[in-house]
């Protein structure tokens, strides 16, 4: 099995081939950076004009301090971080929904190919198109690195902490156009999914987060040794919430502080604090993989046409079936040949009209209780018959093997 | 080839599919005839795997479509009634990302692909954008798409709806040659003749009932005895009636001008029996003929029963 060379998924194969013929890419990718430089464009001159942030160009001339750069990668950063949250909800929401129109689903469905494996062939051909969006403004990130000292880890971390985000609005994304008949549809709930996802537990815990620290100083105000604050679960709620491991990493990168380092020195909570500290961004990144994992998983789900659970199965048929009848409460006019059984009977039965003929059609459709009594009579006398010759059969053939 | 056993389905209280039980030969071409909704698309569909049945069995070459959907999905090609193609996509490049998506790998489906645009006469279009292709032309390509995987069961669901005479025609030379492949086909048509001059054998249905199922010949031949009589008379007219009157096999009789139209229900020998006498009590006939049979009248016949 060396040999075997991993095939590209068929999916991702026909969407970047489709992709590279379309203008809308290239456009979009042209307006996107040409924000980002003029963002740059305007950071720059804003450091230089103030004198920096932090002093870039100090007036006197006596000390340029540089550092007022890094800024340009914060604001950018997070420019990126806006635009990714509004492209790939973009991108990944029409990916099934837009098939669908096309009337090409149904076709990719008579397939082999596994759901999970078109879903993600779908989410890779997004991200992939996102992916572009990330390289062809690292020139305009790396203005940071030339004149403010960072260095390419930095980056590469950002591109990683930024795709996580990407893979999960886009897991989204993907889910919503399965789930959901039209784009628009699609769009509109991945942008609601992404709110409740990303950043409804974040507003719900800063907010209890910052209710608990007023109420905390208004009763250890007075006290000499105030207890150590126990804000309850909250703060491990912020950990699971899948955007602060990319903030917690801005941060880091900055050298300011982690979200965990701003906790303790909040005094919030006391032991678990420094493990929290170390554990936030791999957790974070975890947990939003888990969450992408749920929400493709949940995409196949919904494109898999058969779904393997037990029908209820009508009880009168399930009594028909267990005294071996045949369920057909209209007439059948054409005994198939290959029904188990079925020859031995049709040969006592008197031959069957193929077609039969417009009146009695009627009458049967009028009084079906006369048409259906026929075939049970026939069929309830059969049965012993059936029962003995197959075995007769089974019997016969090993000896005349065993002869010959 | 294809066994369907008490297949029911049910989308919300209206039942589209009523107990069918049908049975197709390996190497028969079936045409699927029935006024919309009587549930030729939704057994197809649910033949290909693309639709759940409530309650049911479906067998592919023996195979339990529910449980070996995979196994299946190989051995049946699928033709729905829409195009289903990529305007941006060259022909062969359709072709090739259906063949990647059955796994076979680029160069087979090259071969493959070239063989199949022969047999559906687009070989001079490998090239071009499935965009610039015209109706006929993309529902030959999706024909062949169909095809590329080497199903044994081709399904093709109103395979003719909105052709021009001429590409049907083509259509149906392709269907011909798949046939005599020994491919099985499935078909499902408005337009009967056409149904009746490739397939083999047929299956009317109507609200999720199959009321007929049966040789093409046989149910013509069958269709033929409910089709009416039409005598035309000379002279004597009133002689005429009064012997079709008395004769038994006649049931209905309308006159019009010189022609009289009976409802007769009998054999070859009977209206023979009836021309005779006739004859003998000296109407004079100048006409006696009866509507040959064909699948138009058939079909109307037996779905009559239900107006829509």
């Amino acid at each position: 099995m060396s040999h075997t060379k991993k095939k590209m998924n068929p999916i991702l194969r026909k969407e970047l081939r489709l992709g590279s013929r379309s203008i809308k890419i290239p456009l979009a990718l042209m307006f996107y950076n040409i924000v980002l430089a003029l963002i740059a464009v305007v950071m720059i001159f804003s450091v230089n004009a103030v004198g920096g942030i932090s002093g870039a160009f100090s007036s006197n001339g006596d000390a340029i301090d540089f550092s007022g750069f890094l800024y340009i990668f914060q604001v950018i950063g997070w420019t990126q971080l806006g635009i990714t949250l509004l492209i790939v909800p973009i991108l990944s929401a029409g990916s099934i929904s837009g098939e669908r129109e096309k009337q090409t689903l149904e076709i990719m469905l008579t397939t082999p190919e596994k759901p999970f494996s078109i879903i993600w062939g779908k989410l890779l051909a997004s991200l992939s198109n996102f992916i572009m969006f990330i390289v062809t403004s690292i020139p305009i990130m790396a203005i940071s690195f030339v004149l403010g000292g960072l260095n390419w880890f930095a980056l590469l971390g950002f591109i990683v902490m930024i795709l996580v985000v990407a893979i999960l609005v886009g897991s989204i994304g993907v889910f919503c156009s399965s789930a959901f008949k039209k784009t628009i549809a699609s769009i509109v709930m991945t942008f609601l999914i992404e709110f409740g996802v990303l950043f409804l537990p974040l507003i719900i815990c800063g907010g209890v987060l910052g209710v608990e620290a007023i109420a905390y100083a208004a009763v250890t105000d007075q006290m000499m040794n105030p207890p150590d604050p126990n804000f309850g679960p909250t703060p491990f709620i912020m950990i699971l919430t899948p955007l602060t491991g990319f903030f917690d990493y801005m941060m880091r990168v900055m050298n300011l502080t982690s979200i965990a380092e701003i906790l303790r020195e909040a005094d919030m909570f006391g032991v678990i604090t420094p493990i929290l500290s170390y554990a936030w961004i791999p957790v974070n990144v975890i947990i939003s993989g888990l969450l992408s994992f749920f929400f493709l998983r949940m995409a196949a789900r919904k494109l898999n046409p058969i779904k393997k659970r037990k029908k209820k199965v009508p009880k009168q048929m399930e009594a028909q079936k267990l005294q071996g009848m045949p369920v057909a409460p209209q007439p059948q006019l054409y005994q198939p040949q290959m029904m188990q059984g079925q020859p031995q009977m049709q040969e006592q039965m008197p031959p069957q009209p193929i077609y039969a003929p417009p009146q009695p059609m009627q009458q049967a459709a009028a009084v079906p209780p006369v048409q259906n009594v026929e075939p049970v009579q026939q069929v309830a006398a059969v049965p012993p018959v059936q029962n003995v010759e197959p075995v007769q059969q089974v019997g016969e053939v090993p000896q005349q093997t065993l002869q010959e | 080839m294809v066994e369907i056993r008490n297949l029911t389905k049910t989308y919300g209280k209206y039942r589209a599919l009523n107990n069918l039980n049908l049975h197709i030969d390996k190497g028969e071409i079936f045409g699927f005839v029935g006024p919309n909704g009587a549930g030729k698309t939704t057994t197809m569909r649910i033949i290909c795997g693309l639709l759940q049945a409530d309650w049911g069995e479906v067998y592919v070459d023996g195979i339990d479509s529910l449980n070996h959907n995979e196994l299946i999905k190989r051995k049946v090609g699928y033709v729905p009634d829409f195009f289903g193609v990529y305007d941006n996509f060259k022909v062969m490049e359709y072709m090739d990302f259906y063949g990647s998506m059955y796994g076979i790998d680029g160069e087979t489906v090259r071969k493959t692909s070239l063989g199949l645009l022969d047999l559906v006469n687009l070989s001079d279009k490998a090239d071009s954008y499935v965009d610039g292709l015209s109706r006929g032309m993309k529902q030959r390509l999706c024909v062949a798409r169909a095809l590329i995987h080497n199903p044994q069961l081709l399904i093709l669901d109103e395979p003719a709806s909105g052709l021009d005479p001429r590409a049907r025609f083509e259509l149906k030379e392709i269907m011909k040659n798949l046939g005599s492949m020994g491919k099985t086909i499935i078909i499902s048509s408005h337009i009967l003749p056409e149904l009746g001059e490739m397939c083999t054998s047929i299956g009317v249905m109507e609200k999720g009932n199959l009321i007929a199922n049966g040789k093409v010949e046989e149910i013509t031949k069958q269709s033929r005895q409910a089709n009416p009589l039409t005598i035309q008379i000379l002279e004597n007219k009133d002689q005429a009636i009064q012997i079709l009157r008395q004769t038994p096999q006649v049931q209905k009789l309308s006159i019009r001008d010189n022609e009289i139209i009976i409802a007769f229900c009998g054999e070859e020998a009977d209206m023979a029996q009836l021309l005779s006498n006739l004859i003998l009590s000296g109407v004079k006939v100048s006409g006696f003929h009866r509507e040959e049979g064909n699948l138009e009248t058939l079909f109307l016949e037996i779905t009559g029963g239900e107006k829509r």
